[in-house]
């Protein structure tokens, strides 16, 4: 588990996959309600965020072993290839959030190598 | 720039749909920090926790516990301030900073001792506004304070800044072991400066007040610029710290490796030396026990062996001690030879190895038998009447022999040990200057080692060897001792069975041992050591006594050396005769066997010419073989004595007995009479007394009185570089002045001795035998000499006797009738 960052917020633990035509980022996060995450995403930059409360206890408990990280968290993400924005899909089940990003298609990728070959 | 944004209605999953957006924190973090109403405060012992940091913490306090517990039971959000007196048990409102920082329990851990640790993230300052509980923990109102972030408004002067502080840390970490480099190299890619200074300030030492004021600063140039200056001083610190530390590991590094090395040499030469060391000391045991030493010595060379048990073989002092016990137990404490006892066959060894020298022989032939009587009553046990309660008894001799050189007196020794079958050890005792060197050296000077006696009995292996002590005469003697005095201890029968020397330090008997010394002459033996010995006066050989010791002994022996055989070299009897008048002029028989050897080589350079088979010189032949005469047989009288005023003395000297001719002339002056020659002051005084005895005597001398007023007189004894002594010359020097006074020449064939006294007596004198044999053997025939010493010529062969005319005398008037030519009574 990573450590919090310098503003406090956690991160929980996440995996980031490439299959053949997208990309998935898997965050293992329980006892979340669905409307309580926020997905951002700009260009390559994709951002997991949301607030975590676990049920409060008693009174007079005494905490012997706290490792359940509670409150904000956040996660960033840089994508090694552009993604079809309009493409993104994510659900959370058993805990974890499943998010997909297909890759984009190429007619979006500006072409440059032309013009530095003829200078070479 | 292309946003990308989906609906909420958009996005369905299995049980719930998420809300994609674009969020507004994308870009801007840590806004979003909800503040609690009543903050719960954690006072901290010693310590500032910076905003942006994640630190550890150990709580133990009750009350500290409680508030964690319902921290993390609910927003996990605590204050932290520092306490103002880090030694406050539990401090209460007034007695902690007013400001402190945000935070949230990250993680918690109970150990079994009741403590809990914490992993806790600074967030935010905030200034305690009021505290609204203290019970059970503190509780405040608290306010955010916002930091001022701009560092300068050049970007240039910002970027130095923090350039600066980061080399300056970079530098500090390297002198702190517990910043691990990682730590630094993350705090370092911190690219906001504010989250720069706290990571920094957090890995660092810092002053608990130093700490409190970067955190309450609010503009962060001025949070670096204090920074800076406490890293400046906490590297100077710990890098003078560093450097005594080195220094003072240096010095202990060395101290510890020279230890440690010389610990495992120790154990190194352990291993490889105990065995040998072992044996060693076993082996002196051994030693010690086999050489049987008298009591004395036994402790001494036990205590001793005990002493090097005890060191180790590298320590000095083994070598030292080593050395001793090698000498002690070498010495031959219990070995000692038998004498052989037989008579007859100790005078067959003497005769073969000595021609003449009867006395000699007779002396030892007495010594022998005296020690074989009482070896044989001694077994009759009846020693009662023999034993003496005062003197020791004793069993050892000390003989001194003196005479020329080259007459046999070292060889007589080895003959001697021969013939009593005794170990001969011969030593030479000229030049000695060190008393040490009889004694020995004391065994704390490094190099000791016994002197040249026990070295002796060691090389002898016995402790009854007969030892030489040769040139006893010429012992020197300076400011480091008198060896003379030295030896009186050794050669005192009364107290050499006790010798101590130096180096062993303990007694050796040396009582047993049979001394025999030789000397040139008596003179110079100071007396005590002289009487300690029994003097065996030893002249030098006739003409006859040196012709049969060169056809019985030299001949033989040169032939031998040269390796001939019998038939190939011989002389005949007139060839010695020739060679030992013509070519020799000694005492001994030195020069005459270096000439008979070079007879021999010769021949053998001719034989391996092939030039010849075999010789025999004989007397016309000898100038062939040994080139032309040195001496010119019986002519140097004659030439000398030729003039008036010249006589011919017999003197004795140190190489045996010679002739002087004493001169004297005259000359016209009148300031009397003077001598040369280097006279001694007897000698002066005997010219003195001839002097006066001739001008006495100047009517019977038929010389003018008025003579001595007209004329000088000069007596000069030849030669004029050889210092001489003694009153033997007196007539002699009294017939010169006779002869030059009357103008009748002295008698080329007469030589003469004797004292003169002021009256005219003739007085003895001494060493009449080797005068005789000298004046016989350069030509005289006629010896003038006193009466009184009539008999000594007892010593002087009768074959010498037989060729000369000796003319004993009473009174100088019966000496120039004989002396001067024209043979007329003067006297009268």
């Amino acid at each position: 588990m990573l450590p919090p960052d310098e503003t406090g917020r956690f991160r929980p633990p996440s995996d980031l996959i490439a299959t053949e035509d997208r990309f998935i980022v898997r965050v293992e996060i329980a006892a979340m309600r669905a409307d309580a995450f926020r997905l951002a995403l700009l260009n390559r930059r994709l951002v997991v965020s949301g607030h975590r409360q676990l049920p409060g206890l008693a009174r007079a408990s005494s905490y012997h072993q706290v490792e359940i990280e509670t409150g904000e968290f956040r996660l960033e993400f840089v994508l090694p290839k552009p993604v079809e924005e309009t493409a993104v899909s994510a659900d959370y089940d058993n805990g974890i959030l499943n998010i997909e990003l297909p890759f984009r298609q190429s007619r979006t990728v500006p072409v440059m190598p032309e013009s530095r070959s003829e200078k070479d | 720039m292309t946003f990308w944004q989906q609906r909420p209605s958009d996005v369905t999953v299995a049980h719930t749909k998420i809300d994609i957006k674009l969020d507004d924190e994308l870009e801007d973090e840590g806004t979003a920090i909800d503040l609690p109403e009543e903050l719960p405060i954690l006072p901290l012992r010693g310590l500032v926790v910076y905003p942006q940091t994640a630190i550890p913490l150990t709580v133990g306090q009750e009350r500290s516990i409680e508030l964690v517990d319902e921290v993390v039971a609910g927003d996990r959000m605590v204050g932290l301030v520092a306490s103002k007196d880090p030694n406050l048990g539990t401090p209460g409102p007034d007695e902690v900073q007013q400001i402190g920082t945000l935070a949230t329990i990250h993680r918690l851990f109970r150990t079994p001792d009741g403590t809990v640790r914490l992993l806790i993230q600074g967030l935010q300052r905030i200034r305690i506004d009021e505290f609204v509980t203290t019970s059970p923990y503190l509780k405040a109102r608290v306010t955010r304070i916002p930091e001022d972030e701009v560092v300068f408004a050049d970007d240039i002067e910002s970027e130095a800044l923090v350039r600066s502080i980061v080399d300056r840390f970079t530098a500090l970490a390297e002198l702190v072991p517990s910043i691990p480099q990682e730590l630094v190299s993350n705090a370092l890619d911190v690219e906001d400066p504010l989250q720069l200074v706290y990571s920094i300030a957090t890995y660092v030492r810092i002053d608990l007040d130093d700490a409190q004021r970067l955190l309450e600063m609010d503009n962060v140039g001025d949070k670096i610029r204090h920074l800076l200056q406490l890293l400046t001083k906490e590297y100077e610190v710990l890098s003078l710290g560093r450097k005594i530390q080195e220094d003072a590991q240096q010095e202990m590094e060395k101290s510890q490796r020279d230890y440690f090395l010389r610990e495992q040499m120790k154990a190194i030469q352990r291993e490889l030396e105990e065995d040998d060391d072992q044996k060693e000391i076993e082996k002196f045991r051994q030693l010690i026990e086999a050489a049987n030493m008298p009591e004395e010595a036994q402790k001494e060379a036990e205590r001793e062996l005990n002493r090097l048990s005890k060191l180790s073989v590298a320590a000095a002092e083994y070598g030292v001690i080593r050395t001793y016990l090698d000498w002690i137990c070498s010495m031959p404490w219990d070995i000692r030879t038998e004498d052989k006892l037989d008579i007859a066959n100790a005078r067959a060894i003497l005769d073969e190895d000595h021609y003449g020298l009867t006395d000699i022989k007779v002396r030892i032939l007495e010594f022998l038998a005296v020690r074989k009587l009482r070896a044989e009553r001694e077994t009759d046990n009846d020693g009662r009447d023999r034993f003496d309660p005062v003197r020791r008894d004793r069993s050892g001799a000390i003989l001194l022999f003196v005479g020329p050189p080259g007459v046999g007196k070292t060889s007589l020794g080895a003959s001697i040990a021969r013939s009593m079958g005794r170990e001969f050890i011969r030593m030479s005792l000229g030049g000695i200057r060190d008393e040490s060197e009889i004694r020995g050296f004391r065994r704390t000077y490094i190099g000791a080692m016994p002197g040249r006696i026990i070295q002796a009995i060691r090389r002898a292996k016995s402790r009854n060897p007969l030892i030489m002590l040769d040139e006893i005469d010429k012992l020197g003697r300076d400011f480091r001792g008198d060896p003379a005095s030295a030896l009186l201890e050794v050669l005192d029968p009364e107290q050499n069975a006790e010798f101590r020397d130096h180096y062993l330090d303990v007694a050796f008997d040396l009582s047993d041992v049979m001394f025999i010394t030789t000397a040139n002459a008596l003179e110079t033996i100071p007396g005590p050591l002289r009487d300690r010995m029994e003097i065996i006066q030893l002249s030098g050989y006739t003409e006859q006594e040196k012709q049969a010791i060169a056809a019985q002994y030299l001949v033989p022996r040169q032939r031998r050396e040269s390796g001939l055989h019998t038939q190939e070299l011989s002389f005949t009897d007139e060839a010695l005769l020739r060679i030992i008048r013509d070519y020799t002029r000694e005492a001994g028989v030195r020069s005459l066997e270096r000439e008979l050897g070079k007879a021999a080589r010769k021949l053998v350079t001719q034989i391996a010419e092939g030039q010849l088979q075999s010789t025999t010189v004989t007397e016309e032949s000898v100038n062939e073989w040994l080139g032309k005469p040195r001496y010119g047989h019986r002519s140097e009288l004659q030439d000398r004595t030729d003039i008036p005023g010249v006589a011919t003395a017999l003197a004795w000297t140190q190489v045996g007995g010679d002739v002087l001719f004493i001169e004297a002339t005259k000359m016209k002056g009148g300031n009397g009479f003077q001598y040369t020659g280097q006279l001694g002051d007897i000698m002066q005084e005997s010219a003195k007394i001839a002097y006066s005895f001739t001008r006495s005597r100047a009517v019977d001398l038929q010389v003018d009185p008025a003579f001595y007023d007209a004329f000088d007189v000069h007596l000069h004894v030849p030669s004029g570089a050889v210092p001489k002594d003694g009153p033997s010359a007196g007539i002699t020097m009294a017939t010169a002045l006779a002869s030059l006074l009357t103008g009748r020449s002295a008698k080329s064939n007469v030589a003469m001795t004797g004292e003169l006294t002021l009256s005219g007596q003739v007085l003895p004198v001494g060493g009449i035998k080797d005068k005789v044999l000298a004046g016989h053997r350069l030509g005289a025939d006629t010896i003038i000499m006193p009466l009184k010493n009539e008999n000594d010529l007892d010593d002087v062969p009768e074959e010498v006797l037989d060729e000369l005319t000796i003319v004993l005398v009473e009174h100088f008037d019966e000496v120039l009738p004989v002396a001067l030519e024209d043979g007329q009574a003067v006297a009268g």
